[in-house]
């Protein structure tokens, strides 16, 4: 069995409507973050999708978000860079409301999303590893939109 | 339950041993890094408390006292900072199983340890241990080359 399995999203997905992958609305910013490298599709047998986080958010404010303790050093090493949701439709990809147990709701900023394909059914399906040209297509929709190193 | 058997070497931190199941992730960013899941009839939360930006971490383990089990069924938190808060109660007073991982992977380093001031300063005493534990290694190119390593890590 690979891991995780495939109902990981549905049991993290927002239940506040009848239908995550619709609730965070095409114009919503959103952000990625990495403390290294960005993740430009799942990892095999770690993921079966990308976080992103909503709003446009600083380097410190997505870090926070992920750790609790981060060092001057974390911070320079992090990057951000940003998109919205209709973007990453109109890719092919699905932008699904995962936000756990942590969330403010639909509409805030610092929820969790995950981007998955295909776009059909994300909820309950979700294939790894993602073609090339679906981790072009990801990439593509950041075009113009990247900052690294510490914002404050 | 037997926490001696919780993590086993080469699992991922969120499913620690292959009779872990029903996952449940509360907080995440590309790995969970806060959650339950069940051993058994048992339920047992599992948080990331330290991360490093070269694939390290630092992971705890605690069993939800039955009578916790309906409230952890439906909490659901504003801000990472009151999810935080939440995972610190739940921990305090209790003995954690805490193992480090590299590249989401445990490693073959773990301990039970009684969570009386935080999980932060009871990982610290973990970390203590680990550190105090290379003057032990007979290879003095290995020992030297750990104490290097660390201390280059302190100065950055």
């Amino acid at each position: 069995m690979r891991e995780p399995d495939s109902s990981y999203v549905r049991k993290k997905s927002c239940t506040a409507t009848c239908a995550a992958e619709l609730c965070i609305g095409d114009e919503t910013w959103l952000t990625h973050h990495t403390f290294d490298h960005f993740l430009n599709e799942p990892r095999y047998r770690v993921e079966r999708e990308v976080s992103l986080l909503t709003g446009r958010l600083s380097v410190e404010e997505a870090s926070r978000y992920r750790r609790a303790l981060i060092t001057v050093s974390d911070l320079e090493g992090a990057s951000v860079r940003y998109t919205t949701a209709g973007n990453l439709r109109v890719a092919g990809l699905a932008v699904v409301h995962t936000p756990g147990r942590v969330t403010k709701g639909c509409a805030a900023e610092m929820e969790h999303v995950s981007v998955i394909w295909p776009a059909a059914d994300p909820v309950v399906r979700q294939d790894i590893p993602w073609p090339p040209e679906v981790t072009q297509s990801f990439l593509r929709c950041f075009n113009g939109y990247e900052q690294a190193g510490v914002t404050r | 339950m037997n926490l001696d058997s919780l993590v086993k070497r080469g699992r991922l931190p969120w499913r620690p041993g292959s009779e872990v199941y029903d996952l449940d992730v509360w907080h995440e960013y590309e790995i969970p890094l806060t959650g339950t899941f069940r051993v058994g009839a048992d339920l047992v939360m599992f948080t990331q408390v330290l991360e490093s930006s070269h694939g390290l971490s630092a992971w705890a383990y605690v069993c939800v006292r039955p009578e916790e089990s309906e409230e952890f069924g439906d909490v659901t938190f504003g801000s990472t900072d009151e999810l935080r808060g939440f995972v610190e109660a739940t921990f305090l007073d209790r003995e954690a199983v805490l193992t480090l991982a590299r590249d989401d992977r445990i490693i073959d380093r773990w301990t039970r340890s009684d969570v009386t001031n935080g999980l932060v300063p009871t990982v610290e005493g973990f970390l203590n241990r680990i550190i105090g534990s290379v003057n032990d290694v007979e290879n003095t190119e290995r020992r030297v080359g750990a104490k290097f390593a660390g201390l280059e890590a302190a100065l950055t």
